[in-house]
């Protein structure tokens, strides 16, 4: 039997100006939580990682593109973290060539996939930074601690991808 | 996918680098702490700021009031100071007018001085008793430095008080210093003392007072001061002018100078 050729998926590129102005919305988003809401529960929210996520899956940004939008979105939240500068930018490249990886198999942008591909995304990007965090920096957390740490992050992380989405929309 | 790849790779591989080399960029995370700390601090100076003009206009506002508060008290307390110089000086002549009521042992009735009655020349004036409190016509009125005139007319309830410049009113006088006698007449504005011959002694400044004769006016009691002397060829006796001591118009209060009382008393019984 001949095999079956894998269709491969083409998506369209989305145009600059549109990812341009989704960039802006969530830094606009990221600034305002930096001066107006310092809350210890502001420290689970991942405004870039939400950012990359609808770049990807939303506006469908494959390739090069995704790649140095992540590193720039990781950068970025470096900065305004305080924290070393490249650790986000490295696990948001990551996101972004795994989001490359997973939309040439598989629609990620279709809506009964779109939940479970951020989730995977948010997985991906806290564990490529705690294992560079953890190697890299030196900095030892408990397994109990970072799962639970992790679980709250996606949860949060997912529920404003959906609100944001329903927005932007 | 190789160019894909390769991006990946070269991304990755900048992240490390700046991992590596513990590149902290902390002035944006510090960001909100400063300009927090800056506006705060502009708060506070606007606040500090208006709080002190707001202070200083309602503190200006309140000086202002207490400030107008202050200057109407100071003019009752003006007014009160008059009112009490006034008071002092009418004391000061009210207790002259009791030395002489004390030192002359003469029925005298303290009458007020009620006004001008109108007469051409100004020199009548109203005094507040009258016959029901026994003021008779001739009797003599005294002020607090001497004569000031002589009762004119009576009536029940008031009587009219002629000035001692009026031309009607004259008195027998004796010069205080060299006991040279005249008679004293009114002119309207000053008095002249008459029948005193060249030869005597009287010089301007010399202090003239009643004599007594006549029963009318208490010997001692001042009169006039000579403020003019002068002789003429042709006429027999010195030209003296005086002015009076005390004026009726200048006194509240007077003393109407009755009889001597040793005097009344005898009458009494001379009609018994």
């Amino acid at each position: 039997m001949a095999k079956k050729k894998r269709k491969r998926i083409k998506r369209g590129s989305p145009e600059n100006g549109q990812i341009l102005g989704v960039f802006v919305f969530f830094l606009l988003l990221r600034i305002f939580l930096l001066f107006f809401y310092q809350h210890a529960s502001v420290k689970y929210v991942d405004i870039m990682s939400v950012f990359l996520c609808h770049l990807v899956i939303r506006l469908r940004a494959t390739g090069i593109k995704s790649l140095i939008w992540g590193f720039l979105a990781g950068l970025l939240e470096d900065i305004f973290s305080g924290g070393v500068l490249g650790v986000n930018a490295f696990s948001k490249t990551t996101m972004a060539q795994l989001s490359n990886f997973i939309g040439r198999k598989v629609e990620i942008s279709s809506p009964t996939l779109q939940i479970p591909s951020a989730i995977l995304l948010f997985i991906t990007d806290i564990a490529v930074k705690y294992f560079i965090v953890s190697t890299l920096i030196g900095l030892n957390l408990s397994d109990k601690f970072l799962i639970s740490i992790a679980v709250i992050k996606v949860a949060v992380n997912t529920i404003i991808f959906l609100v944001t989405y329903a927005v932007l929309r | 996918m190789k160019r894909e790849t390769a991006a990946y790779i070269i991304l990755v591989l900048i992240s490390a680098a700046l991992i590596v080399a513990r590149v902290k960029v902390t002035t944006i995370a510090q960001l909100p702490e400063k300009v927090a700390t800056k506006i705060v601090y502009l708060f506070e100076s606007v606040k500090r700021e208006s709080g002190e003009k707001v202070r200083s206009i309602v503190e200006a506002n309140r000086i202002l009031k207490e400030n107008q508060r202050l200057e109407e008290e100071n003019i009752k307390l003006k007014q009160k100071i008059t009112l009490c110089k006034t008071l002092y000086q009418e004391n000061l002549k009210l207790k002259k007018l009791l030395g002489i009521k004390k030192h002359y042992k003469i029925k005298s009735i303290a009458a007020r001085v009620l006004g001008w009655t109108g007469d051409y020349w100004q020199l009548r004036f109203m005094l507040d008793k009258g016959s029901k409190d026994g003021v008779k016509e001739g009797m003599a009125v005294a002020g607090s430095n001497g004569i000031v005139g002589q009762i004119r007319k009576v009536y029940k309830n008031y009587s009219v008080a002629m000035s001692v410049v009026d031309p009607d009113f004259s008195v027998h006088v004796e010069d205080f210093r060299s006991k040279v006698r005249g008679i004293a007449r009114g002119n309207g504005r000053t008095l002249n003392v008459n029948y005193v011959l060249p030869s005597m002694d009287v010089k301007v400044g010399d202090l003239l007072v009643a004599t007594g004769i006549g029963g009318i006016f208490p010997t001692g009691l001042y009169i006039g001061r000579v403020i003019k002397v002068s002789k003429s060829l042709e006429e027999k006796f010195l030209n003296i002018v005086a002015v009076p001591t005390d004026r009726l118009e200048n006194n509240k209060f007077v003393l109407i100078m009755g009889e001597v009382i040793g005097k009344e008393k005898k009458e009494k019984n001379k009609k018994r």
